[in-house]
């Protein structure tokens, strides 16, 4: 499986990065502009009535010039756990249509930044500048960690370099199964390849062109069964009628194909989203039910089903997790001290103490 | 685009000929022909409107419908009219009816919506976009242009309510998503409510958000018993009326914060608070913390105030 890229957009500061001619030799049938070709390109695209339906064939190559690492965008009237990002890039082939990110950016072509002599320059600084802390880094906040891991190789290169580090860990996040070329890479404990999971309905419905979830967990377990510590996002919890026995069959299923001690972590977090959201996907998608169910804004200004829902989602699941797993390492995603303790009978009252509990799980 | 004006002729024409029905250069215009009826019952009419005639003999309005009402309720037997020639283009001439009234008057909502959804059935979308969009002040980016468009094709008493103000943009957007009997139960029930704009919009949106969810159509949604009873009861005024079905509505939709709502009153009552004091929850009740808020009439009085509250802590 992989995904169709048509056209290639190419930055001209970037015509001579090895990753740019790397990536134009892996396609040799895409459309290429360079420079103001593109932008034309991308002011026509914009007038489209859905800019995302192409966008997600087109891939930028460009020069990323700011930070590639910044702090997760997380939400200060809740719960974080300081995770940082790696920025490779933003947009994803996919089309998930509960999706943040067809609300957050305003370009609706795929980005990936070729200058990575910068990237790894700044991480090699940043994990030396202050090798006393332990970093847990992800990429795959803005984009999917391997959605164009074939064209890229950036997954793996990344997972070369972790493994050498003492004090950072690297998290790979995704809905595909392209954990092959990482598996010929010894991680030497210092990644976690995460798959974010969801009920069955949620997965064939509103994931178009993702990995169907019996791919997702079989590429799990040959991950872990290289060494790979594992984890599972389920994000976003979606309680249509019926949720529940649908959740549990995702998680019996889980621990069917998945030894427990070598998962790391599973996050838990219910339908939120900033109030946009919902105009912009059921544009692109017709009405969405579940974005009709009582939402209420949240602390953050986020739409959020009322508290006492979501406790009692985030118990019910994290209780049949606990039956395969009793110890397994649950944290809940931007939620407060009071529902961590409701949900979860666990008293988590800081930011600080939320991190040190995950970087446990992969110091 | 060739000048359709140099080559008119001017002709009498009956104002009660043109079908004013006819939307084919229509740009709506929603306010009210009093202030025109009276106009042209004093001086007449100044600019003659502008027709095509078609095929058949049919007179088509392209500039002037207004002026053409307006003179049919004065009772005017004819009125002098420029023809265009019946080969002008449709595009050329709903061009002429755009430019003309844009640079005339400002287009509400409803207008907008109208003037777009005819400009995308007429143009190229990328035209609508660097020719129409900027002078209408509309983002080419985003989904409210394809709202306007649904918007644009709803019935002229649901463009006139958005167009006076009764009812919000979102509120008719929603309306178009709804098929005609649903929305005209919404008209209806708002109508007999008679609240203003923003509870209109929560109400529908409230409403649509119900019957999405559970896929019920609204009708059946509002004919339970209690809402029944409620609109039937003859005792209370209109606005009693409109917030206890409000109220009811926005405890189907959100029962947990409504019961929370309510045990929270009711908390507060027991209190019995002073005047200068009030508490208030957090947002959706999130948590279980309180913000409690003391006035005071000066600052010598905070003073006080806090000293105390500083020395019991």
């Amino acid at each position: 499986m992989e995904f169709s890229v048509e056209q290639l957009w190419i930055d001209e500061d970037v015509l001579d990065e090895p990753l740019t001619h790397e990536i134009v030799a892996k396609l040799p049938k895409a459309f290429i502009q360079v420079g103001r070709a593109s932008t034309e390109a991308a002011r026509l695209l914009d007038l489209e009535p859905d800019p995302l339906n192409r966008g997600k064939r087109i891939l930028r190559l460009m020069k990323h010039k700011g930070a590639f690492i910044k702090p997760c965008p997380g939400t200060r009237e809740y719960l974080c756990c300081g995770l940082k990002i790696l920025h490779v890039g933003q947009g994803c082939p996919m089309d998930c249509r509960y999706c943040a990110l067809q609300g957050y950016f305003n370009r609706p072509v795929m980005e990936l930044f070729v200058n990575i002599d910068d990237l790894f320059k700044e991480l090699d600084l940043y994990l030396n500048e202050d090798h006393l802390t332990f970093h847990r880094i992800c990429t795959g906040e803005f984009t999917d960690s391997l959605a164009l891991e074939p064209l890229t190789g950036m997954a793996k290169r990344l997972v070369t370099f972790f493994s050498g580090i003492k004090n950072a860990s690297l998290e790979i996040k995704t809905k595909t199964d392209f954990v092959a070329p990482l598996l010929e890479v010894d991680p030497q404990g210092r990644v976690v390849l995460s798959f974010s999971v969801n009920s069955t309905k949620i997965s064939r419905n509103d994931e178009k062109r993702s990995a169907p979830l019996e791919r997702r967990l079989a590429a799990a377990a040959r991950a872990q069964d290289c060494g790979y510590t594992v984890g599972f996002h389920f994000d976003p919890i979606i309680p249509f009628l019926g949720w529940e026995n649908e959740y549990f069959e995702t998680i019996d299923k889980i621990f069917r194909h998945l030894r427990s001690a070598s998962v790391a972590w599973i996050s838990l977090g219910v339908l939120r989203f900033v109030p946009e959201l919902k105009e912009v996907a059921e544009a692109r998608f017709g009405t969405l039910a579940y974005f009709h169910d009582g939402f209420l804004r949240g602390l953050d200004g986020k739409m959020r089903l009322h508290v006492d829902r979501r406790i009692e989602i985030y118990h019910r699941i994290a209780e049949r997790i606990r039956r395969h797993a009793p110890s397994a390492r649950i944290y809940l995603c931007m939620e407060s001290p009071h529902v961590w303790r409701e949900s979860l009978d666990v008293d988590m009252e800081t930011n600080e103490e939320l991190a040190a509990y995950l970087d446990e799980a992969v110091k | 685009m060739m000048s359709w004006l140099d080559p008119t002729r001017s002709i009498l024409l009956d104002p009660n000929d043109p079908d004013l029905g006819d939307r084919t250069y229509h740009i709506p215009c929603y306010a009210s022909l009093d202030t025109l009826v009276r106009s042209i019952e004093r001086i007449g009419i100044i600019n003659r409107p502008l027709v095509q005639e078609m095929p058949g003999g049919k007179m088509v309005l392209v500039l002037g419908r207004r002026r053409i009402e307006a003179a049919r309720k004065v009772g005017l037997k004819a009125v002098q009219v420029r023809i265009v020639p019946r080969e002008m283009p449709e595009a050329d001439g709903f061009l002429l009816a755009f430019w003309d009234n844009i640079g005339q008057r400002f287009f509400d909502v409803a207008t907008q919506a109208v003037v777009v959804r005819r400009l995308l059935e007429i143009f190229q979308r990328s035209t609508v976009a660097t020719e129409f969009l900027p002078v209408l002040g509309i983002a080419a980016k985003g989904p409210r242009l394809e709202s306007l468009r649904a918007i644009g094709g709803l019935e002229d008493p649901v463009l006139a309510s958005l167009a006076s103000g009764r009812i919000l943009e979102k509120t008719a957007e929603i309306l178009a998503r709804l098929d005609r009997k649903e929305r005209m139960i919404c008209m209806s029930l708002m109508n007999q409510l008679g609240m203003n704009a923003n509870k209109n919009a929560e109400l529908v949106v409230n409403l649509f958000d119900l019957s999405v969810f559970h896929h019920k159509p609204i009708s059946k949604i509002i004919s339970v018993s209690d809402a029944v009873a409620l609109l039937e009861n003859e005792l209370w005024s209109a606005p009693e009326k409109a917030s206890r079905f409000r109220e009811l509505v926005r405890s189907w939709k959100f029962p947990e914060l409504v019961k929370d709502e309510k045990n929270f009153r009711d908390w507060q009552r027991r209190m019995s608070l002073p005047k200068q004091i009030t508490i208030r929850h957090a947002q959706s009740f999130e948590n279980h913390s309180c913000t409690i808020e003391i006035r005071s009439d000066s600052r010598d009085e905070a003073n006080k105030i806090l000293a105390r509250l500083l020395n019991e802590a």
